[in-house]
Formats: C-alpha cells, sequence, structure tokens
C-alpha cells in the first residue's frame, strides 16, 4: 500500500519540522508545510494530501478551522487540529467544523499514530459510505420507473427522480419523511397491513393501479440481510400501460378471431350438410332407394360434421364468456396500439 | 292440396325436393333467396315456408323476421330447413315463430312426417286457441303462448332442456304453463 501523504500546516518552524520529523518517522510521508491557512489551502489543491494537520492559531489573515472548511468543502480532505489550545471555545468552534480529530500539544508519536490512523480510517468509511449512496442513487435513477427504498417506520430512505416526478415533488421532501398520501392513499393504496405483511414474511406484494391513464404494477420486496432481518423494502411502480394495451388488443382479437372460426364452421357445415341432403334427395327418388349403405354413408359424414357443430357450440361459449369478462368499458377511450413490428 | 314455398339457395335441392314433394300431392313453389320469397309471398301467400338460412343476401333469419313482420303473413307456418345447428340465442330470439327446426341432411320420410305433423298440429292449435280464450285466456296471450310452446319444443329438441332463455315466461300464468307442458308431452 501507498504510503500516506500528510500535510503540515503550523506556524513556529520548529514545532513544524519535529511533527515532520515524527510524522515520516511513523511511516508517513510529508508533503510539506506552510504557516498560514492560505498556504494550506493552496497546497491541498495542489498537492492534495490524504490527511492534513492543521494548527489553529496561524500566521495570515485566516485561523486553521476557517482554513479546514474552505478545504473540506473543496478538496474533501479530512483534518486532524494539532493545537496547544485547550480551551472550551476554541474546542466547541473545532467541532463545528467536524474535524477528523484534535490533538493536544504537546503529544507523543503515539498519540500522533493513533489520531492520524483513526482520521484516516474514518474518512475511508466516510468516502465508502458516500459511494455507497451514489450508487444507491444512480441505481434508483437507473430506471424510469418511480422507485422508493423505504424502512419498516413507512419512512422513504431513498428515491429516485422518477417518483419525485410522478408525486409533484422533491427528493428532499420524500427522504427521511414518511409515505406520502398517494402512496398510503389514491391511487396506490399501500396499507399498513400490507407493509406489516411483506416485513414479516419476507414475501413479495404485487398490485396494480391506474393512474393519469398509466398502469402501475405496485411491486413491493423486501430486502433480507444475512443475518435474516428485513429493515428494508423497495416498493417499485413499474408502468405496465403497454402490456395492459397489449392484453386488451389480444382478448379483442382472440374474440374476432372466435366470432371469425364460428362463422367459417357455419359456413363449412351448410356447405357439407347441402350435398348431403341432395343425395339423399336424389336416394329417395332413385333406384337405390331401398339400399340401406348409402344412407349409412350419409350418416356417417352427417355425424363427422356433427362434431364440427359441437366445436361450434363449445366456441360460442366462449365467445360469449369472453365478451361477458372481458369487454373493455364503455367509456374507456385509451384507444388501441399497433402489434405490427415496424420493419428495420 | 297445402301449398308449400321452398326457400334454399341450392338449386338441386329445390329441384328434386318440389318433384317429390309434387308427386305426393303438395302444391310446391320455390324461391332461391330471401328476396325471392317475399316477392312470392307478396302474391301468393302459401300455407308453410320450409326456409333455408344461409343465403346471401337476405339470410334466413332475416327473412324470417321479414314475413312476421308483414301483416299478411304474420301468422304463416315456417319451418327452418338449414345445414346450420341453431344457437340457444337464435333459439331465444326467433323460435318463437317457428314450427320446427329441421337440420339437413334428412330422410324423404322424415321431411313428410314433419310437414304432417306440423299441419295437424296447425289445426290443432287452433283448437286451443279458441279453447283457451273461451275459457277465460287473455286473448292477447294467446300468441305468446303458442310462441313459448315453439321456443320450449325447440330447446328441447336441440338442447334437451326448456330453455331458461325463454323471453316472456312471467306473463304466462303457472295454470296455463301447466297446460303446456301436457300439451308439449302429448306431442
Amino acid at each position: 500500500m501507498d504510503k500516506k501523504r500528510i500535510l503540515i500546516v503550523e506556524d513556529e518552524f520548529i514545532i513544524a519540522t519535529s511533527i515532520q520529523a515524527a510524522v515520516e518517522e511513523l511511516g508517513f510521508v510529508s508533503v510539506g508545510t506552510t504557516a498560514t491557512g492560505e498556504g494550506a489551502i493552496k497546497m491541498a489543491e495542489e498537492q492534495k494530501p490524504d490527511l492534513i494537520l492543521m494548527d489553529i492559531n496561524l500566521k495570515g489573515e485566516i485561523t486553521g478551522i476557517t482554513a479546514a472548511g474552505i478545504i473540506k468543502e473543496h478538496c474533501g480532505i479530512p483534518v486532524v487540529y494539532v493545537t496547544g489550545q485547550s480551551d472550551d471555545g476554541t474546542l466547541a468552534k473545532a467541532l463545528e467544523s467536524d474535524p477528523f480529530g484534535y490533538i493536544l500539544k504537546p503529544f507523543r508519536p503515539k498519540e500522533l499514530k493513533t489520531s492520524i490512523a483513526i482520521a484516516l480510517y474514518k474518512h475511508e468509511m466516510d468516502t465508502i459510505r458516500r459511494k455507497n449512496e451514489q450508487t444507491i442513487s444512480a441505481l434508483l435513477n437507473a430506471t424510469p420507473d418511480p422507485l422508493a427504498l423505504i424502512d419498516s417506520g413507512r419512512r422513504i430512505v431513498a428515491t429516485n427522480e422518477a417518483l419525485c416526478r410522478l408525486l409533484g415533488t422533491t427528493r428532499e421532501n420524500l427522504e427521511r419523511n414518511s409515505l406520502p398520501d398517494m402512496i398510503t392513499g389514491e391511487p396506490f393504496f399501500i396499507s399498513d397491513a400490507m407493509l406489516d405483511e411483506i416485513f414479516s414474511s419476507g414475501n413479495h406484494s404485487f398490485n396494480e393501479a391506474v393512474w393519469d391513464k398509466i398502469w402501475y404494477e405496485i411491486v413491493l420486496f423486501p430486502i433480507q440481510y444475512s443475518d435474516g432481518t428485513i429493515v428494508h423494502a423497495v416498493l417499485q411502480l413499474h408502468d405496465i400501460t403497454w402490456r395492459k394495451k397489449f392484453e386488451e388488443q389480444l382478448r379483442s382479437e382472440g374474440i374476432a378471431q372466435i366470432s371469425h372460426n364460428m362463422e367459417q364452421f357455419q359456413i363449412l357445415n351448410d356447405q357439407i350438410r347441402n350435398p348431403l341432403q341432395v343425395l339423399l334427395l336424389l336416394l329417395a327418388r332413385g333406384k337405390y332407394k331401398s339400399d340401406p349403405r348409402i344412407l349409412e354413408q350419409v350418416k356417417t359424414i352427417d355425424a363427422l360434421v356433427g362434431e364440427l357443430d359441437k366445436g361450434w357450440v363449445e366456441s360460442a361459449k366462449v365467445h360469449s364468456f369472453l365478451l361477458r369478462h372481458y369487454r373493455p368499458p364503455a367509456g374507456d377511450k385509451t384507444g388501441s396500439i399497433s402489434l405490427k413490428r415496424e420493419k428495420s | 292440396m297445402q301449398k308449400i314455398l321452398i326457400v334454399d339457395d341450392e338449386p338441386v335441392i329445390r329441384e328434386i325436393l318440389s318433384d317429390i314433394l309434387t308427386n305426393i300431392g303438395y302444391d310446391i313453389l320455390t324461391a332461391p333467396g330471401g328476396r325471392e320469397c317475399m316477392d312470392c309471398l307478396s302474391q301468393i301467400v302459401p300455407d308453410l315456408v320450409l326456409l333455408d338460412i344461409m343465403m346471401e343476401p337476405v339470410d334466413g333469419w332475416q327473412t324470417l323476421s321479414l314475413i312476421r313482420n308483414n301483416q299478411g303473413t304474420r301468422t304463416l307456418l315456417v319451418i327452418m330447413f338449414s345445414g346450420k345447428s341453431p344457437s340457444r340465442e337464435e333459439i331465444a330470439r326467433y323460435g318463437g315463430w317457428l314450427s320446427d327446426y329441421l337440420m339437413k341432411p334428412l330422410t324423404i320420410e322424415t321431411i313428410l312426417e314433419t310437414l304432417d305433423k306440423v299441419f295437424r298440429r296447425n289445426l290443432s292449435d287452433a283448437d286451443i286457441k279458441n279453447h283457451y280464450i273461451q275459457s277465460g285466456g287473455d286473448p292477447a296471450l294467446a300468441d305468446e303462448y303458442f310462441c313459448l310452446r315453439n321456443r320450449i319444443f325447440l330447446y328441447r329438441k336441440f338442447f334437451g332442456d326448456p330453455g331458461a332463455e325463454t323471453e316472456g315466461i312471467s306473463s304466462i300464468d303457472e295454470t296455463r304453463l301447466k297446460e303446456l307442458s301436457h300439451i308439449l308431452a302429448a306431442e
């Protein structure tokens, strides 16, 4: 592993040199020393050290606390204060700037080592956490579906832009707050009982809702951690409008197809039976009148056509069933979509 | 001599059937379609129409409706004669207007038996109707009564049940329905 690079900000030359020596003795690399806050900011930007040891009282216009604030904001480099001042006021001010450590002079090398190690570790954890948050945020925004990560207390932990757009609000308004009315009530109706069920059983739940002419599949899936606990669940509002329209079209086309088949059956059966009738009439008039074999043959064919009739009666049942259950509501003007794929 | 109008778009059926029935002693008229049937009926009213269903452009059901909506042919006996089996909806809608529904192919013997039976029943129907009205039945319901009888007859013939779809059943009282089931049982 690369040696960590450290910047020392100290206005007293002798102390600066001794800290530098101590730092290098402990196995770190010193990127240099500076006696002013302004110098610290400049060197932080140029050298990009891994950590800054910062005195609070410095030469120049600004204090170490001010410099630390600016560096934190611009470079995100962790700062450990090294100061001789231990009064409450200075400490309070220093703490406000959220430092990674605070060492009182004079210190022993071991204290310095421990403080630097803790600061570096803390900073690393912060970085990982921030990256995780960014990853989650990127993942949440990677889908056009409105998404939210919710906890067992029915609060939104994280959400995405799509959900914000759908609910007409901002992430700040949603995150760390309870589920809004549009989720718990109309149109999505995610009840407390549903959430309880998700968090206790670990089962997924699927529901459907329509809002502003868009059909949503409401998916709730719990995230089970390796120790078996369920603390979070993902709420997904998946746009299934296309699928809904497709299904509707399949149904109506299915009905049309059955109607068509029924008509075909009727025409076909009629057309087969007409020549059979002609045969029987000819038989009645002709010289084969007494021959029962011809009548047998006609009956055989008629019985086969009768099987087709049964098929037609079954289709008539299917047809009326489909009409009863799947005819779109009279007021539905959403129209149909083309199932034909465009030629590429 | 009873007059029968055969309506069928199949010329061979028209030709041979009219041939055989004429030989037996019926007076036969023929028409190749619904329009020609109505043309014919505007000049001569036969005793019975044997009506095919699958015809273009005016089919048998449309022709039947025209016959029933025409004052001069309203009570004309009609037998459907088709290669197509009826649906429950068709019986519910048109069954009341039919003396019978014959499925092709049939032997000439069966056709003759049916004609005989329908003509005989028509005579007894007139008696029943008279009796019905004389015994205090509502004359306005007399036609409905026979329509109901026809529908139940066809439901039984094709589906083996009296047909839950039978409309107008509410306006015929219980006693009349019992009478009806006796008449149907006797047939």
